[in-house]
């Protein structure tokens, strides 16, 4: 960049090229418009034109075929009509239409077509993959068996995804989905699981947040995004997904793990019935055409588990689905719903009530995914739903009165609404398996059961510090093996009791002076209620000058957790 | 659509004309309407027009080409203007013309030029062509300016493009692609 290239340097290249260029003269096929409108155009000729090929306007944009008539052709038209006249030649090109495909496109945000969005110049990518192709079939492909984690404590412990997996994020407008799936693009780590983002017919500034958001947390670099907002024409949105999915399947195929996110296909699906509809194919159940379960069909059967001989590459999808009205039988969802392996269902009353993710444990599955968990998540991740379910039950009773209700009910109860409160997660703040496994071990055995519900929230982030800076351990044999033993499991119990010890005797919840009180009486009340499965505590004397140091600890912790 | 209606009317007469032995003079005879049709506007405006009724308009054709053309023919026209369908004529007389070259085993091909050719250039090139392919040849003339520079010769829907302009689009294409990143 020192020197400026002489002229005669890119004058001797330009020559060069050009001395190279041969002209080579084919007997090439071509067509006339004969009509165009709304983004289709009629041509007629192109006798030798296959269906899905890619046609080239005199006026340089593209169109793919759509319909093959007697005479005719139908084509949809990819890009701007404009400048498209009646009696123009239309050209073949004898391939379906391909977009690059690589690690170049990492951190670059594109079109459907390939073409970059964001001003950084040209995708220097070496391969292109064909949009359309057909899924792997069953000898190529192997049980789901790892886990891919989302980061949030509900998913991973109650609706576990595995890699290879197809999960659908389902709700009704501002119910949370695409933050779930923007959460579980944080949390991969970069060259473990590459990230496709793909949206369809999202507003620009609701795509161009997104993007900032993965800037902000250093996620862009690992993510592929494909953009199709609400202004590109139909055909755009229509093969956006399959473009998303070439370039997962780039990584799939090479031994790589990919995660791509399609935002959303109800959208994809409108985009779609309108161009069936434009193109006089005949209309069913809700005016989509009779091929729209076909449509998403194809397009997530080609997320998989490869197999060994293949390289064992993943592809999972998180297909998103927007519903009317929380309507999960209308067409699409339903379709959807069948074509997956599991869905997480958002629900909008859950989410006014504050539980956010707002994910009805409920509704939501995981058909696979249970066999990709890790065997501790599976330990303390067991009784949740079981748990919870009852709750549920009970709550319904809770509201005429609680006092009629016997013990076993009550402690039933308590432990609900921890667990429910436990299963709250802030946005951008993905946990760790291990994490996760503590809290819930927490929760689940009834260790916070005398504590006021508010308060089950600062005391996991204390205990998340706590745990990280006294007994690292922990973590790291959850990470090495996989299993919650009993060894492991003592060496948590200990680090509740030397936590419980350390919070009932400290200060570092700082409140204001009049809860004071009221908050040291809860501490002793928690004191000196027995919890289930835990021992009656005594502090030992010889503990008291190491607390001062652990408090200091934590509260730096702390401290640099809110930063 | 049209070709569709057309190409219906146009292999009912060429079958009739294949077992009378007269396609050829079939064809001279729509040649001869349509030519007509395209020359005399009112003509042509009276046949189409649909307040004009189908009685009158198969009075006037009768009447004009009745000893000039074969009967069938004037048939065919009636049965046109009884089935309304009118507006399509000159698509059949383009259908018929076709099948009968397919029947023919005639190739038409249509050369561009960007200025007038030489006159021995079609008698040149059909012989040329129809050595090359093997089959009679019957070439249409025509010229084109914003092609610059040499010929193309269009055969159906396939283009053989010798042209100046074909050469620097796939320049144009050429230099568009040179991976720039990789100098």
């Amino acid at each position: 960049m020192s020197t400026m290239i002489g002229p005669e340097e890119i004058t001797r290249i330009l020559m060069r090229e050009i001395s190279n260029y041969t002209a080579v003269t084919e007997e090439s096929n071509f067509g006339t418009v004969i009509q165009i409108g709304d983004n289709i155009a009629q041509v007629y000729g192109l006798s030798d034109a296959c269906a899905g090929e890619l046609l080239e306007f005199e006026s340089g944009v593209n169109g793919i075929v759509m319909n093959l008539e007697e005479y005719t052709i139908s084509c949809v038209i990819l890009g701007t009509e404009i400048g498209i006249k009646e009696g123009q030649k239309v050209h073949r090109t004898g391939r379906i239409i391909e977009v690059p495909v690589g690690k170049e496109l990492l951190g670059r945000v594109v079109n459907s077509l390939g073409d970059p969005l964001d001003g950084k110049g040209p995708v220097n990518t070496t391969k292109r993959r064909p949009i359309e192709c057909t899924a792997p079939n069953v000898i190529e492909r192997q049980p789901v068996n790892r886990p891919l984690y989302t980061g949030i404590k509900a998913i991973d412990s109650l609706i576990p995804i595995g890699r290879g997996q197809r999960e659908m994020i389902i709700g009704d407008r501002q119910t949370g989905k695409t933050a779930i799936a923007i959460d579980a693009i944080i949390n991969q780590i970069p060259d473990d699981v590459y990230c496709i983002y793909v949206a369809v017919g999202q507003k620009a500034s609701s795509i161009a947040s997104t993007i900032e958001i993965f800037k902000k947390h250093d996620r862009l670099k690992n993510t592929i995004i494909v953009a199709a907002s609400a202004n590109d024409p139909a055909s755009m949105l229509y093969i956006a997904p399959y473009a998303g999915c070439a370039m997962a399947e780039e990584f799939m195929y090479n031994g790589k793990d990919a995660l791509i996110v399609y935002d959303d296909l109800s959208k994809h699906a409108n985009a779609y019935r309108e161009l069936s509809l434009l193109l006089r194919r005949p209309p069913g159940r809700e005016a989509y055409p009779g091929d729209v379960f076909y449509l998403h069909s194809r397009l997530l059967e080609r997320s998989a588990q490869l197999s060994k001989e293949l390289g064992g590459g993943s592809s999972t999808a998180l297909p998103i689905i927007e519903t009317q009205m929380g309507d999960v039988s209308a067409y699409i969802p339903t379709n959807v719903i069948s074509i997956t392996d599991g869905q997480i269902y958002l629900d909008q009353e859950i989410f006014h009530q504050g539980n956010r993710p707002a994910v009805d444990v409920g509704l939501s599955v995981s058909r696979v995914g249970g066999s990709a968990q890790i065997s501790a998540m599976k330990k303390v991740a067991g009784h949740l739903r079981l748990d919870l379910a009852q709750y549920r039950e009970l709550a319904a009773f809770m509201q005429f009165s609680s006092e009629e209700l016997d013990k076993g009910s009550q402690l039933q109860i308590l432990r609900g609404q921890r667990i429910t409160e436990a299963l709250k997660q802030k946005q951008f703040s993905p946990q760790t398996p291990a994490s996760q496994i503590a809290i819930l071990y927490l929760v689940a055995q009834g260790h916070l059961n005398s504590l006021p519900v508010e308060k089950v929230l600062s005391i996991e982030e204390a205990f998340h510090g706590f745990l990280k800076s006294k007994y690292p351990q922990f973590e790291k044999e959850i990470v090495q093996t996989g299993k919650f033993s009993d060894s492991l499991e003592k060496l948590l119990i200990e680090a509740i009791e030397k936590f419980k010890e350390l919070y009932a005797s400290s200060e570092f919840e700082t409140g204001t002076e009049g809860e004071k009180s009221e908050e040291s009486f809860e501490k002793k009340l928690w004191k000196t209620i027995d919890t289930e499965g835990a021992e009656a505590e005594k502090l030992e004397g010889t503990m008291e000058s190491d607390l001062y140091q652990i408090k200091k600890e934590i509260l730096e912790d702390t401290e640099s957790n809110n930063h | 659509m049209n070709e569709l209606v057309a190409d219906r009317y146009a292999r009912a007469l060429l079958e009739i004309g294949m077992q009378k032995g007269n396609t050829d003079v079939y064809y001279r005879d729509l040649k001869y309407i349509g030519d007509h049709l395209n020359m005399y506007e009112p003509l042509r405006k009276a046949v189409e027009a649909p307040s004009v009724p189908s009685s009158v308009k198969k009075n006037i054709l009768i009447e004009l080409f009745f000893k000039r053309v074969e009967k069938d023919v004037i048939n065919t026209l009636c049965l046109i203007v009884d089935k309304e369908r009118q507006q399509y004529i000159d698509d059949i007389i383009r259908c018929y013309w076709k099948r009968l070259n397919e029947l023919k085993n005639i190739i038409v091909a249509t050369v561009v030029t960007a200025v007038p050719a030489p006159a021995d250039m079609p008698a040149k090139l059909k012989a040329t062509l129809t050595k090359q392919t093997g089959r009679q040849v019957e070439i249409i003339m025509k010229e084109d300016p914003s092609i610059i520079g040499g010929i193309q010769i269009i055969v159906d829907d396939n283009i053989h493009d010798f042209s100046i302009r074909g050469r620097l689009d796939g320049l144009e294409k050429h230099m568009n692609n040179l991976p720039i990143g990789k100098f």
